[in-house]
């Protein structure tokens, strides 16, 4: 019996993988067999990590990218391509934070630079790998959006109002290619113990009082995050599509 | 990590385990490396097929015959499970009554009944497995829901109720069980083709809704993610419903 968590030759490319959630994603994917592609802005960082992986046994490829910039995004799928010779798998996890404070303050430069690099980035990787997966009847995307996209914050309005975006994104990719059976997904993390994160969590204050507001009592970890992704990626959630996985011990229910 | 038999030296069980939905959780989950108790209301011969079954491809696995909605036999069936497999790490609270009706043709008996099975079961498992699942240091509790308890149904009122309080249940012992580690959430099928017995009327619901790929679910499907859940992977998920139905649930 084939093991339907396995990811065994599938190609997977994860931006944003050089650390962090992202990091965690493609080490468990490579952990199931997957050949993953790392990716971030920093190449010699994307290197680093799949020579890591490659020392475990896994395979991977490292592609710097800006996801940004449209013909970096452009470049890593024609290189991922001619690196692997397809994609099956992919996950849409860089983002950018660079913004705290009230919207009031919010410039339109911010706003615009926010969005293009955590939504519309994400539409120009989905569009130009998508088609070849529902050419072959099976691919998978995984978004990493954010519980902020889910609540309102005091401080973090802009990223909450685009990782809100990129989930009205996943269910609108989900509903146009699932009759090709290309499934989109998305999951919601809660404060992750991640560079990413840091202001967040290394506050002492602030991180007593999440805790006490978080059921299971603690921050997440990046390791937590991976096989979620993994799971979503493979056979084992062949009947899930459009779909936000909340993973924030509790923090949203409370 | 999800696969490989993650699930080893765990013990779940899971009701209404006979046939469809609930057998393939059992046999999933078995296959993750768990050993399983098959609890079945009445059908003796489905319990005993599902556990040679396990049996077959090597794993532990034990019947018992036991009504949900009575909660002495369910202290009896954890007390079974025990004392065979020594702990209780999983509760899957899949068993459930279904029907379609009328509410002018419903009678309070009738509407108790579907409570009674689906949601009260449920309650009851959940007291009985209580103190081994906090023993467990890795407890998950997976209730079974439903897509009608989200998008409503017609003449169902007493089904779409009592799938939906699953989904309040499975909300608040999030709360009441992350302080012993025992993650709690929901998964809610949609669409899934299941064989029904004789006399089985297709839900009227199924002619609003359908997948994206225009082809339903199988049991299968809905048994791996249960048993993602289940396992070292999902830790930090808890008081989360899960839609399986082909995306049925958004378009």
């Amino acid at each position: 019996m084939t093991d339907p968590f396995r990811l065994d030759d599938k190609v997977a490319v994860i931006t944003g993988s050089s650390r962090g959630i992202g990091r965690a994603i493609a080490e468990s994917m490579a952990t199931l067999g997957a050949k993953v592609v790392i990716s971030s802005r920093k190449a010699d960082a994307c290197e680093a990590v799949a020579q890591e992986i490659a020392a475990k046994g896994g395979t991977a490829a490292a592609i710097a990218c800006n996801v940004g910039r449209k013909p970096e995004v452009e470049a890593l799928v024609a290189e991922a391509n001619r690196r692997f010779g397809r994609i099956d798998i992919v996950v849409c996890n860089a983002a950018i934070n660079p913004v705290f404070g009230p919207l009031l303050h919010l410039t339109d430069e911010a706003f615009d630079k926010v969005i293009a690099t955590n939504v519309k980035s994400i539409l120009w990787l989905c569009n130009l790998s998508i088609p070849a997966m529902a050419q072959r009847s099976d691919g998978a995307v995984v978004v990493v959006s954010s519980i902020a996209g889910l609540r309102g914050t005091d401080m973090l309005g802009l990223y909450g109002i685009s990782k809100a975006a990129d989930l009205a994104l996943v269910r609108n990719l989900a509903t146009e290619w699932g009759p090709r059976n290309v499934r989109v997904n998305a999951i919601a993390p809660g404060i992750i113990k991640t560079e990413f994160a840091r202001a967040l969590w290394e506050n002492e204050e602030m991180i007593k009082r999440r805790n006490a507001q978080t059921p299971l009592r603690r921050i997440g970890m990046p390791e937590e995050i991976g096989p979620i992704a993994a799971f979503l990626a493979s056979p084992a959630a062949s009947y899930i599509t459009g779909q936000v996985i909340v993973a924030d011990g509790g923090v949203t229910i409370a | 990590m999800n696969g490989n038999r993650e699930l080893d030296g765990r013990v779940a069980i899971v009701t209404g385990a006979g046939r469809n939905i609930g057998r393939a959780i059992a046999l999933e989950l078995a296959a993750g490396g768990a050993a399983v108790v098959v609890n079945v209301r009445a059908n003796q011969d489905e319990a005993r097929a599902v556990v040679s079954e396990i049996e077959g491809r090597g794993g532990a696995a034990l019947a018992f015959t036991g009504d949900v909605a009575d909660a002495a036999a369910m202290e009896n069936m954890v007390a079974a499970a025990v004392a065979r497999f020594s702990r209780v790490d999983y509760l899957v609270n899949n068993a459930a009554m279904r029907g379609e009706k009328p509410l002018e043709d419903m009678s309070y008996a009738e509407w108790r009944k579907v409570l009674d099975v689906t949601l009260d079961g449920a309650f009851h498992c959940v007291k009985a497995c209580l103190p081994h699942l906090k023993q467990s240091g890795a407890g998950a509790i997976v209730n079974i829901g439903g897509l009608s308890a989200h998008a409503g149904s017609k003449h169902r009122v007493h089904v779409v109720t009592a799938k939906s309080g699953l989904a309040g249940l499975t909300r608040a012992l999030a709360h009441d069980l992350a302080e012993h580690d025992v993650t709690v959430n929901c998964v809610a099928p949609g669409l899934v083709a299941t064989a029904r017995e004789k006399g089985f009327v297709e839900p009227q619901h199924h002619a609003i809704h359908h997948t994206l790929s225009g082809k339903r679910g199988a049991p299968e499907d809905i048994a791996t993610v249960v048993r993602f859940l289940c396992g070292p992977g999902a830790r930090y998920i808890t008081g989360q419903v899960i839609h399986a139905s082909g995306g049925a649930f958004i378009s």
